[in-house]
């Protein structure tokens, strides 16, 4: 079982590393082929055009690069998006205290710290801003998983994603558990009796 | 008639020559050491999925244009340096040719 370690913040590191690099080449062959060559006309013109096409090559390489650069660094944005969304989801099936669920307490999320250092902490108290709601159905951890992996470009092969501060989505999803201690990750929501079975 | 053509195109200062492509090739080898430095960059990613591998080979790509203009780069240098000899060579022959 493979597990690819993605970290938007290194992403970003290496988009603005590739980005200054690609700079500093730059730097160093723009205008080449206009230094003042001595060593008669037809040498300096000849020589001039070589110098040119080599600054071509590189001038367009380093587009190439820094294209690439944002490439990478949309791609982190696009991963903190994702992982914000899935916090929002999670917050979203982590039910409030269950004295103010009205009528059901079928999900009562049961308190777990996960990853370490800026982990999320579920159950009552831990942060739950949204009132339950059956419409939450289609946020099934299920489909948080596949969609977390959609945005990060994961398949089905990589057993796991990484959000930032080491929580793996998989222990996200294992761990959402009801009341009765049954994981969440597999169940449906049934809208007649109100819970995930 | 080879003399005439020496000084109608003005050889210019062997030392200039020198200068100029100890100059390129100094900018050659700070470019290639980049491009060195970027590959080492993108094989300690640890990137994954399709993209990632695009990534890959685009930057693969790319850093091997850049040295393709750096070897250019170092060609037109090693020319200075030729051009800075064949000078020199003219110059002497002139001055040997003065002197008889």
């Amino acid at each position: 079982m493979t597990t690819i370690w993605i970290d938007p913040a290194e992403l970003e590191h290496r988009a603005q590393e590739i980005a200054g690099q690609s700079q500093a080449i730059v730097g160093n062959v723009s205008g080449i082929h206009a230094w003042n060559l001595p060593g008669g006309s037809a040498f300096a013109a000849e020589l001039g055009a070589e110098l040119e096409a080599a600054e071509k090559v590189v001038l367009q390489a380093v587009v190439d690069l820094l294209s690439c650069a944002v490439q990478i660094k949309v791609r982190a944005g696009e991963i903190r998006a994702a992982e914000s969304l899935v916090h929002a989801m999670i917050r979203l099936l982590n039910p409030p205290a269950p004295a103010t669920v009205a009528g059901n307490g079928a999900v009562s999320v049961t308190a777990s710290t996960f990853g370490s250092g800026g982990g999320a902490t579920f159950g009552p108290g831990g942060g739950a801003t949204a009132a339950y709601d059956p419409a939450a159905a289609v946020m099934n951890p299920v489909l948080i998983k596949s969609y977390y992996q959609s945005m990060k470009g994961l398949d089905n092969s990589v057993s796991a994603g990484i959000i930032g501060g080491g929580v793996r989505v998989d222990d996200i999803t294992k761990n959402l558990v009801t009341s009765s201690g049954r994981s969440l990750v597999g169940s449906k929501y049934n809208a007649s009796t109100g819970k995930y079975e | 008639m080879y003399l005439t053509n020496a000084v109608a195109t003005s050889p210019g200062d062997p030392a200039e020559l020198r200068r100029l492509a100890h100059l390129l090739a100094l900018r050659a080898d700070y470019i290639g050491r980049i491009a060195d430095h970027l590959d080492q960059s993108v094989a300690t990613m640890t990137f994954a999925g399709p993209a990632a591998q695009d990534w890959r080979c685009a930057m693969a790509c790319s850093t091997d244009s850049v040295r393709a203009g750096v070897a250019r780069m170092q060609a037109g240098a090693e020319r200075l340096l030729r051009q800075a000899a064949l000078v020199e060579q003219q110059l002497a022959l002139t001055a040997h040719l003065g002197g008889i």
